[in-house]
């Protein structure tokens, strides 16, 4: 206590002096609009000089976070330009069967990708899982068939063209009904064997070939090509038909993906026959 | 410095108020506003505060003074800021204008006792310190350092006349 006593006889003027001081000057900023002003707009001015160079300083120390987020941004600007866009449109039309029920409907697509150049030939198109292609189904043009749905993907399929080792398809003679497979020996690329037509069945040179519609994958009387010639092989009970396709499968810009819409019950109805 | 002496510098206190306040503020206003100049007189209560006074009562009575003279002048705590500045800075001029045997502790720092020479030299810089001080705190920035200093002269010329008039006419005794 006696120390307090010393201590404040020794600097009492001192700690008097600021203690009053401050009591004036807080009196004089609270109460003289003038003084008030001042004080504020130069501690204002003060406080903000010293904010900015702390912030100068701090941030760098985001720098990294921002970029980031620079990089977000921009990713997120990119992906709105015109050349990314994958149009989503899909005009689904359906062809009318006899009874007025609609059994196919198409889809149209664009090809994006094709190799036409192998024996074992496919294409890409830009319609999927998404737009209703499913396995299995029939790719046609606007003149003829062009292949089957082999694969497919949330936004596209992969078809497997008629030009293909494996393929086979279901075709009749259009005068006469009689029909047999439809492959493709690998040498021309406008043109396809007809297979199985027995030698009593009449051709002619220019007979139209067209879809069967024993095949649940294309709709029928769809024209595939024309007859260019025959041979009747020896010993064999079977014409071979040299076919000319009537589309150029390696100029096709889109095509239809056919949607039959009573393949399910069809082929339910083959599961049950064997069983 | 006893309880006796208080008495009479409470008085005084009170009647330089009044005298600043009433009297001093009206012809300083009649004589053209006292944003050019002033006739400051209340100081002269620090300057001739008894040297036995303790220091943080000297500072305490001129916060009291100058808050008092503020009143009047509707300027809250920038007349108090001088004078506590003035009571602060008094023990330093007044080493600074030491005679050569020194003061006497029951002694008062006036006219009489020191002569007129070294009474103006000790109470003309306390006045212009006091001036000083209470002008820069009314512009509240130094940016006016020249007004500053021309209200500080102007009032000093005048208030000093006022200083050293009353001098001559009240007589202050030794305690």
């Amino acid at each position: 206590m006696s120390n307090f006593l010393q201590f404040f006889l020794r600097f009492g003027g001192h700690f008097m002096f600021f203690l009053l001081e401050g009591i004036c000057f807080f009196i004089i900023i609270r109460y003289n609009d003038y003084q008030n002003r001042i004080f504020f707009s130069s501690s204002n001015t003060i406080v903000g000089y010293m904010n900015d160079r702390v912030e100068g300083v701090t941030s760098y120390f985001t720098l990294k976070r921002d970029i980031k987020a620079l990089k977000k941004e921009n990713a997120a600007l990119k992906s709105q330009l015109d050349n990314v866009y994958y149009s989503d449109e899909t005009a689904v039309d359906t062809v009318l069967d006899n009874s007025s029920q609609p059994k196919y409907s198409y889809i149209p697509a664009d090809i994006i990708s094709r190799a036409v150049l192998g024996n074992n030939n496919s294409i890409v198109i830009d319609r999927g899982a998404k737009h209703g292609v499913e396995l299995h189904m029939g790719v046609v043009s606007k003149e003829g068939v062009v292949g089957v749905v082999t694969g497919v993907s949330q936004r596209y399929s992969k078809v497997m063209t008629i030009l293909h080792r494996q393929a086979a398809i279901s075709a009749s003679i259009r005068r006469n009904g009689y029909f047999g497979s439809l492959v493709w020996k690998g040498t021309n690329y406008r043109e396809m064997t007809l297979e199985s037509i027995p030698k009593h069945v009449g051709i002619q040179i220019g007979d139209t070939i067209q879809t069967s519609g024993y095949s649940n994958k294309f709709p029928p009387d769809l024209m595939i090509g024309t007859v260019k010639s025959f041979t009747l092989g020896e010993g064999s009970n079977n014409y071979t038909i040299k076919v000319e396709l009537l589309e150029d499968l390696l100029n096709l810009d889109y095509v239809y993906v056919v949607d039959n819409l009573f393949s399910e019950e069809l082929e339910s109805l083959n599961q049950e026959g064997n069983e | 410095m006893n309880s006796r002496a208080i008495g009479p510098i409470l008085l005084r206190l009170v009647i330089l108020v009044l005298a600043q306040g009433l009297i001093l503020k009206s012809i300083s206003m009649d004589l053209g506003g006292y944003r050019h100049f002033h006739i400051i007189l209340y100081p002269i209560l620090i300057i001739t505060m008894p040297f036995g006074t303790s220091r943080p009562l000297q500072l305490f009575l001129a916060f009291i003074l100058g808050l008092l003279v503020d009143i009047f002048y509707e300027s809250p705590g920038i007349h108090a800021s001088a004078a506590v500045f003035t009571a602060y800075v008094r023990p330093l001029v007044l080493n600074w204008f030491e005679p050569r045997e020194g003061y006497n502790m029951n002694h008062v720092p006036t006219r009489e006792q020191y002569g007129l020479n070294w009474y103006l030299r000790y109470a003309g810089t306390l006045m212009f310190l006091h001036l000083f001080f209470y002008y820069s705190v009314d512009a509240f920035t130094f940016y006016y350092i020249v007004d500053i200093f021309l209200r500080t002269l102007s009032s000093f010329v005048i208030s000093m006349g006022f200083v050293i008039m009353v001098s001559f006419i009240f007589k202050t005794k030794p305690y």
